[in-house]
């Protein structure tokens, strides 16, 4: 890791530890502190332990997991714009939630709220992974995965779910749609450790496969091509880096909802200030994805306590205005070369 | 060349210098933005000595509940409620926690309430509750029906928890049972059912009707009207021909539904409605959302008063 | 050495190339030359490892190409591409650096660096290497994608002794200093580190300039093969390129000089306004155009 890393890592140590400090509950530097050394009293022991540190952790794993994969898309598809939206996660995840949020409330009316959120996770992730393969599997028909065709077809899987998650929101009652609404808009209260055991493992994982492929998606910059004459199996690269990237998100947007621009925002940040290599650029987009999504969800609990934001709002609101500002920016530079 | 390569050397240099800025701004920010200073301690004053079996500091999230305290005289107990406890004014004072399915923890845990009340219906993501609970905080979950004596079983289920005043509770008993009683007996004078739609509106965008097993549909039977749909049970989108086929003489709305549409002159605007009787009798009722289907303590008298209105023509008949 | 034998290939139908033979040397310049569409392109595609659905045989020192990984491959040559497409900023050091890649765990951070700023010094990239890559002209980009070339030749040398250098139209879009200062890399390459080297050209004066071997191709099939003085004949070109030429041999470098002469008579509709005896050319009276 480079210093520029070891900077992004005490932004992101810092964001959770204001995190920590701050909230609708009063707590001082002092009660953190008896909190850290077991000397505090039982709800502020609580609030820490099992509120707000896994809430936390939750928004930073989420963060680093659709930065990282986000970075990767783009490299992948050499495509500044693209995010995993493109490989139709989000829209497959949607749907399926959709599906889940439509049918079980109205079938297993007795299911209990959190066997109902398990399954409506369990579906979002089946939903992406679903999607991402057949838009892969429609894009690659002759065995060489087409870049341009895989958009398309990712594109129009993207419609077709999007058209029937349509109908069903369509058909849904109020409840179901507010469930929907809140659902598109992302949101990471309710943390659990059981969440963060889940979600935890496939994201470090995930993100840790991704960074060994780094060097690939270094050549896949130059061309498709470039990348096998320096000796790499561009369709195993593209496989992999598909397959993990479903799986990333897939498990993020399952517990927390739609979460946009992250993934689109930061690694393009990074890229504007330090340059494209993927090396770095992976890495430090997790890290500051995860910051990102840590500070978001620090206001998204505080700015309207004590109800809260639903977090998607934040990021879009924060990530669309600074990345017009970046782009205006850059093309008013490059007027003046 | 050099001039190119100073400038993308600069960008580069100042882009990194705003992140970081930018960052630390964020940090500076985050600290400051501890939000409004938790409701808690206004309460801290009325603390009273508590034993184990009573809640004194309650969250409810549910407007029905609410207003239940509210008419039981018990609302000094309540420490925070949700979005939907709009009735009696005095509700929205209390801090707002927003909806049932997007709670923040941490700020109910600084309400410090004994107790959280919630509707079984509400189907929102609870994982939050799961939280408060496993934080040692007893939730109550209660069972509502879509019948007059909703109230009484409501109470009725929170005496389990903590101490309901016996005296508030029969003098509602009494009111619903005489609103029971003078409905039974109005609706026997009459004869004729009036069909009845409930259209639930939010602008023109989202019209859905009631179908048969809706809350809305209990409140038409109970008030001696025929919900006009019959053929499926839950809420639908609006269709013109549906709404012609259904063809209500009274079209029910809560009064945000219609407001939602600008009014009557809105309403008009929805393919199909010109050619209801409804419609052209001028027969649209509309009602507040709580009032007409919470099924809480005022319940019996909007239902009551609900029952004239569908029958104000039958009325003027047994009048003349 | 690399032998191709009786090399077919086939796409949608068509048959592109048919029963190819020729040889290429370490330490030689082997130039393919060919109108477009005579299957050049096709040939450097089998060579670097693209096309693996073509029939016969390529032998690369001594085992068939098919064989060998792209790993494998990777260490036996390098392929400086016609185009690139980059739609990221990326710094020239990076680019360079990406020759390492294959045995990127054999070298420490700055062991790389010394070898990267050695071989950029070589092709004088050396102030360069901080830049966008996306701000070059044609030429540097041409250089820093040599440069990388080379950084994964000399990684591969490590386990490979004979290694080649595949270039794709090298000169394409290239301005007559660059084009010079690129060919004369190249051969020093060939002379320094002993590379084989296997290139698709158009302009017939470079390549005779350069080629120790010229291949020339027609329709999918290997018209003559030898050094340039043996197969830049006027009769062999009109017969592959349909253009009438006089070959004088160069002032100051020893190698054929090519000069193409306007379109003949022999279309009577296109007249040219300029007719071939003008000027104090020596009109060259073709056996074919007569």
């Amino acid at each position: 890791m480079s210093s520029r890393s070891y900077l992004l890592l005490l932004l992101l140590v810092l964001s959770i530890g204001v995190g920590l400090l701050v909230g609708a509950y009063d707590m001082s530097w002092a009660d953190l502190w008896g909190v850290i050394t077991g000397d505090a009293d039982d709800m502020q022991q609580f609030l820490v332990w099992e509120i707000r540190l896994p809430r936390l952790l939750l928004a930073a794993l989420v963060g680093a997991g659709l930065a990282m994969s986000g970075a990767a898309i783009q490299g992948l598809f050499r495509n500044p714009l693209a995010d995993p939206t493109i490989i139709g996660i989000t829209s497959g995840a949607m749907l399926f939630a959709v599906i889940a949020l439509s049918f079980l409330t109205t079938y297993l009316a007795e299911v209990t709220a959190s066997l109902l959120q398990a399954t409506i996770s369990l579906f979002a992730f089946i939903g992406a992974l679903l999607t991402s393969w057949l838009v892969y599997r429609i894009g690659n028909r002759y065995g060489q995965s087409q870049v341009a065709s895989m958009i398309l077809a990712g594109i129009a899987v993207a419609a077709f779910a999007g058209a029937l998650s349509g109908y069903l929101i369509y058909k849904s009652d109020e409840s179901q749609l507010r469930d929907i609404t809140f659902w598109t808009l992302g949101s990471v209260s309710g943390a659990s450790w059981m969440q963060l055991s889940i979600v935890g493992p496939i994201v470090l994982l995930g993100t840790w496969l991704i960074q060994r492929d780094a060097r690939a998606l270094n050549a896949i910059l130059l061309g498709e091509r470039e990348a096998a004459y320096l000796g790499f199996q561009v369709n195993a690269v593209k496989q992999r880096i598909i397959a993990l990237t479903a799986l990333v998100v897939g498990a993020c947007i399952s517990v927390t909802g739609l979460i946009g621009f992250v993934g689109l925002v930061i690694p393009h940040l990074l890229r504007l200030a330090w340059g494209t290599d993927y090396r770095s650029l992976l890495i430090n987009s997790a890290l500051l994805g995860a910051s990102f999504l840590v500070i978001a969800d620090n206001f998204s609990r505080t700015i309207v306590a004590p109800a809260e934001l639903p977090i998607g709002i934040l990021t879009a609101l924060v990530g669309a205005p600074f990345f017009i500002w970046l782009l205006l920016r850059q093309q008013r530079k490059s007027l003046f070369i | 060349m050099l001039l190119f390569f100073s400038n993308t050397y600069l960008l580069k240099k100042h882009l990194a210098k705003t992140c970081l800025y930018l960052s630390y701004g964020i940090i500076i920010l985050n600290l400051t933005a501890c939000g409004p200073a938790a409701p808690a301690a206004d309460h801290e004053g009325e603390d009273q000595p508590t034993t184990t079996t009573s809640a004194n500091k309650i969250v409810s999230l549910s407007g029905t509940i609410t207003e239940l305290f509210f008419k039981l005289g018990m609302q000094d107990k309540l420490v925070g409620v949700d979005i939907t406890s709009t009735y009696p004014e005095a509700a929205r004072e209390l801090p707002q926690l927003g909806h049932i399915s997007q709670l923040n923890a941490e700020s109910i845990l600084a309400l410090e309430p004994d107790l959280i009340v919630h509707e079984s219906s509400s189907t929102g993501p609870s994982e939050v509750l799961t939280q408060l609970a496993s934080s040692g905080i007893e939730v109550v979950e209660i069972e509502t029906s879509h019948r007059l004596e909703n109230p009484l079983e409501v109470l009725d289920q929170l005496n389990e928890h903590f101490e309901i005043p016996t005296g508030k509770r029969d003098i509602l008993a009494q009111t619903i049972a005489a609103n029971q009683a003078s409905l039974t007996e109005y609706l026997s004078l009459i004869d004729g059912n009036p069909r009845v739609l409930f259209l639930y509106a939010r602008g023109m965008g989202r019209l859905m009707v009631g179908g048969s097993a809706t809350s809305a549909a209990q409140v038409i039977e109970l008030a001696g009207g025929i919900n006009a749909i019959q053929s499926f049970e839950d809420f639908e989108a609006l269709t013109p021909e549906a709404l012609v086929e259904a063809s209500p003489d009274i079209i029910l709305m809560f009064s945000s539904g219609l407001a939602s549409l600008d009014g009557k002159e809105g309403l008009a605007q929805i393919p199909g409605m010109s050619a209801t009787p409804a419609f052209q009798n001028d027969r649209i009722i509309a009602m507040d959302g709580l009032l007409l289907t919470g099924f809480g303590p005022r319940s019996s008298d909007a239902i009551l008063e609900l029952a004239k209105r569908f029958h104000s023509s039958a009325l003027s008949q047994i009048a003349n | 050495m690399i032998r191709v034998q009786d090399l077919s290939f086939k796409r949608g139908g068509k048959e592109i190339l048919s029963k190819l033979n020729f040889q290429a040397a370490a330490g030689e310049i082997s130039v393919i030359l060919g109108k477009n569409g005579a299957g050049k392109s096709t040939v450097l595609n089998c060579l670097c490892g693209n096309f693996n659905d073509y029939e016969g045989t390529i032998n690369w020192d001594g085992q068939d190409l098919k064989n060998f990984s792209l790993k494998e491959q990777a260490k036996r040559r390098a392929v400086l591409a016609q185009s690139m497409e980059l739609s990221f900023q990326l710094s020239v050091y990076d680019v360079i650096e990406m020759g390492c890649y294959g045995q990127y765990d054999r070298f420490s951070s700055k062991e790389r660096r010394q070898l990267i700023e050695e071989v950029a010094n070589q092709f004088q990239l050396s102030s360069f290497l901080d830049r966008d890559f996306l701000s070059l002209s044609g030429g540097e980009k041409k250089r820093v994608l040599l440069a990388k070339c080379l950084i994964q030749l000399k990684v591969g040398a490590i386990t490979e002794k004979r290694q080649y250098l595949l270039l794709d139209e090298p000169t394409a879009a290239l301005d007559l200093e660059q084009q010079n200062l690129l060919l004369q890399f190249i051969k020093e390459l060939v002379r320094k580190e002993g590379l084989g080297v296997i290139a698709v050209l158009h302009d017939l004066n470079l390549a005779a300039q350069l080629a120790d071997q010229l291949i020339l191709l027609k329709q999918g099939k290997v018209h003559t093969c030898g050094s340039p003085e043996q197969v830049l004949q006027p009769a062999i070109i009109q017969d592959v390129f349909d253009i009438d030429c006089l070959i004088q041999r160069h002032p100051s470098l020893d190698c054929p000089l090519i000069t193409t002469l306007p379109y003949a008579e022999r279309n009577s509709t296109f007249a040219p306004a300029t007719g071939p005896t003008q000027g104090d050319r020596t009109p060259l009276t073709h056996p074919a155009a007569s």
